[in-house]
């Protein structure tokens, strides 16, 4: 099926961080993801509670 | 990329755009021309200017290029020779065609099919004298409306709730059972606890686990679901809260828990009413259950038996009590358009999941499960709907979804049942699987559906976003294309974006009330309001009636909502 896929920047804040990555919950209870520190751009520690902002789409399985 | 003889008929009036390098001498043609679909995003993003003297589609078939010319380049008089000064319509003029009508072609009589008043009918000498076989009209009688089903549904006013020793409701006093809630968990060994407290209207801000669902209180006295007379509480609701032994939420993603003065707004059809006292009804269930479709019913099954108890006091409540009445026809039309409307509900399991026709009004005992009935369309009457024909196990919190109390008071079904411009057929319910075949194959069977109830016209709705608007595009379009006139409703707006499409979906309703167009957690905020359900209608009957809809912005824009509502006041 073909889908027209345009990212959205959807809003969401820090959960959990260790020292090997960040766990952030999106706005409207579309879900939680965990990534790697190096995939966090950030101008200052980061810390639970700070809010974030990242593109997203849905995820097409191939 | 070029595009089709067919796709440039239907955008005779957009603008024409090379889609690649052309020579000199090239005659323009339907392969030569960029899809005007994706030229306002080329426009968007500097690629691409339309002067103010750019031709159209239409004006440019069959002209030359006067000189060579490169890709993106929007076509003008100066490059062009033999276009045409203006577009010309589609609308073919038809002659008129003798019918052959068979064994009816009696001796002496030509029949004429007429598609266009236009010149002159010439006779033969003599004609005029012999009288033409024209006949007086006869006047047809007007067929009358029909009402097949009645429904009254009476109302018993609740001032208080407060806990006693037994069941009871007299004088507009309610008063539950302290032991209600350690029998409720009779009902399904899932369930290890279940607490009721009551919050009144001026004490909101307090505190809740996810809200999995607000229900009515709501009994049959007499007849079946949908007919005969039913007992309702006014001035109170259930709400259904739950966490799991763990302490986790009962949610689908980001619990919902907090406060309710915060996360619910308050007067959407599936939410309180601000004067609401809210029974609360706070179920814990087997740890790691939570997201198993077993969990979830089993605190709905729980919260059904502690209702229980008080429908049976509400049967017995006193006519004198009753405070108000309505009375809901199913009626039938003849000789008005045949609609039906169509909502497609979640049907992915757990919590996406509804019950179908319980005994019981917006109960669970005695339903079926659209998962379980492999989410195929069925057909409900409007008074099933709006005698709680659905019971929603849908996890309540986000904004575009659809609860219990939400069918029992369904906007579109009141509305559309209640209008004698129409015949509405029925309600259908259509669950949402998960994988694409699945949403082909239940689509189908709906267009199957729109086929033998051989209706004119249809709404589809859907609740939630995501993966369900891929069902939503397919529902529209296994209706459409049966050449049936058809409406979409969602919230889509911003986070909700469809991300398919199709041809039928030109008439769209959004549903959207978050000023950024985002699912913005407060319980009920973007789902069908009586607003909405105006706004539909009114397109449905729009298109039927062959009025042109202007095509959709590319972006959600809330003005083209707001001046659209002002159509209709």
């Amino acid at each position: 099926m073909d889908y027209e896929l345009t990212p959205k920047l959807l809003p969401g804040k820090i959960l959990e961080v260790t020292e090997r990555e960040v766990k952030v919950t999106l706005k409207g209870r579309m879900g939680i993801i965990t990534v790697p520190l190096r995939c966090v751009l950030t101008d200052q520690p980061l810390h639970v509670g700070l809010k974030i902002q990242v593109y997203l789409s849905y995820i097409q399985v191939v | 990329m070029s595009i089709t003889n067919e796709t440039a008929n239907l955008h005779q009036n957009d603008p024409a755009v090379l889609c690649c390098l052309r020579n000199k001498g090239t005659i323009i043609s339907a392969s030569d021309l960029e899809d005007p679909t994706i030229v306002p995003d080329l426009r968007e993003s500097g690629l691409l200017t339309i002067p103010e003297d750019a031709l159209t589609i239409g004006q440019v078939l069959g002209a030359t290029l006067k000189e060579d010319t490169d890709a993106m380049t929007s076509l003008t008089p100066d490059l062009l020779d033999g276009y045409s000064k203006k577009t010309e319509g589609s609308a073919e003029i038809r002659s008129s065609e003798p019918v052959n009508t068979g064994t009816s072609q009696s001796a002496g009589v030509i029949k004429f099919s007429i598609s266009n008043v236009q010149g002159q009918i010439e006779l033969p000498d003599g004609l005029a004298n012999i009288g033409l076989p024209f006949t007086a009209p006869t006047v047809e009688k007007k067929p009358e409306d029909k009402i097949i089903r009645t429904l009254t549904q009476k109302e018993f006013a609740v001032q208080k709730v407060c806990m006693g020793t037994e069941t009871s409701f007299n004088h507009g006093i309610l008063t539950l059972r302290r032991d209600l809630c350690a029998d409720s968990l009779k009902a399904d060994p899932l369930v290890k606890a279940a607490e009721v407290d009551i919050i009144p209207a001026e004490d909101r801000h307090v505190y809740a686990n996810t809200i999995m669902d607000v229900m009515p209180i709501a009994t049959k006295v007499e007849g079946l679901l949908g007919e005969g007379v039913t007992h309702v509480m006014s001035g109170v609701v259930i709400m259904l809260t739950g966490v799991d032994e763990k302490g986790v939420q009962v949610h689908e993603f980001g619990s919902c828990e907090g406060y309710l003065d915060e996360n619910i707004r308050f007067g959407r059809p599936g939410c309180p009413d601000p004067e609401d006292i809210i029974i609360r009804v706070n179920v814990t269930i087997q740890e790691n259950t939570g997201m198993e479709r077993r969990g979830p019913y089993a605190a709905h099954k729980a919260c059904d038996a502690i209702i229980q108890e008080i429908r049976e006091v509400l049967k017995r409540a006193p006519a004198e009590a009753c405070t108000k009445q309505d009375v809901f026809h199913d009626w039938k039309r003849p000789g008005k358009p045949r609609v039906m409307l169509v909502k497609e509900i979640m049907g992915q399991g757990a919590m996406h999941d509804n019950v179908l026709l319980p005994a019981e009004p917006a109960g669970v005992e005695g339903g079926q499960r659209n998962v379980d009935l492999g989410n195929v369309p069925v057909v409900l009457s409007p008074n099933e709907v709006r005698d709680g024909g659905i019971h929603a196990l849908t996890c309540i919190g986000p904004s575009t979804k659809e609860d219990t109390r939400h069918y029992f008071r369904e906007p579109l079904v009141n509305l559309m049942a209640e209008d004698d411009e129409i015949n509405l057929v029925g309600v259908v319910f259509i669950g949402s699987p998960q994988v694409n075949d699945e949403k082909s194959y239940v689509s189908a069977r709906l267009g199957a559906w729109a086929e033998a109830l051989d209706v004119e016209g249809a709404i589809v709705t859907t609740e939630g976003f995501g993966n369900n608007h891929i069902d939503f595009a397919e529902n529209i379009d296994q209706i459409g294309r049966r050449g049936i006139d058809v409406v979409g409703v969602s919230y889509c707006a911003y986070q909700g974006q469809l991300v398919v499409g199709n041809k039928h979906m030109d008439a769209m309703i959004e549903l959207n009330k978050d000023p950024e167009g985002f699912e913005n957690e407060i319980l009920g905020d973007s789902t069908l309001c009586p607003e909405d359900a105006e706004r539909a209608l009114l397109m449905l009957k729009t298109k039927m009636a062959g009025i042109p809809i202007e095509p959709a912005n590319r972006q959600w824009q809330q003005e083209v909502i707001d001046a659209n509502q002002q159509l209709i006041r």
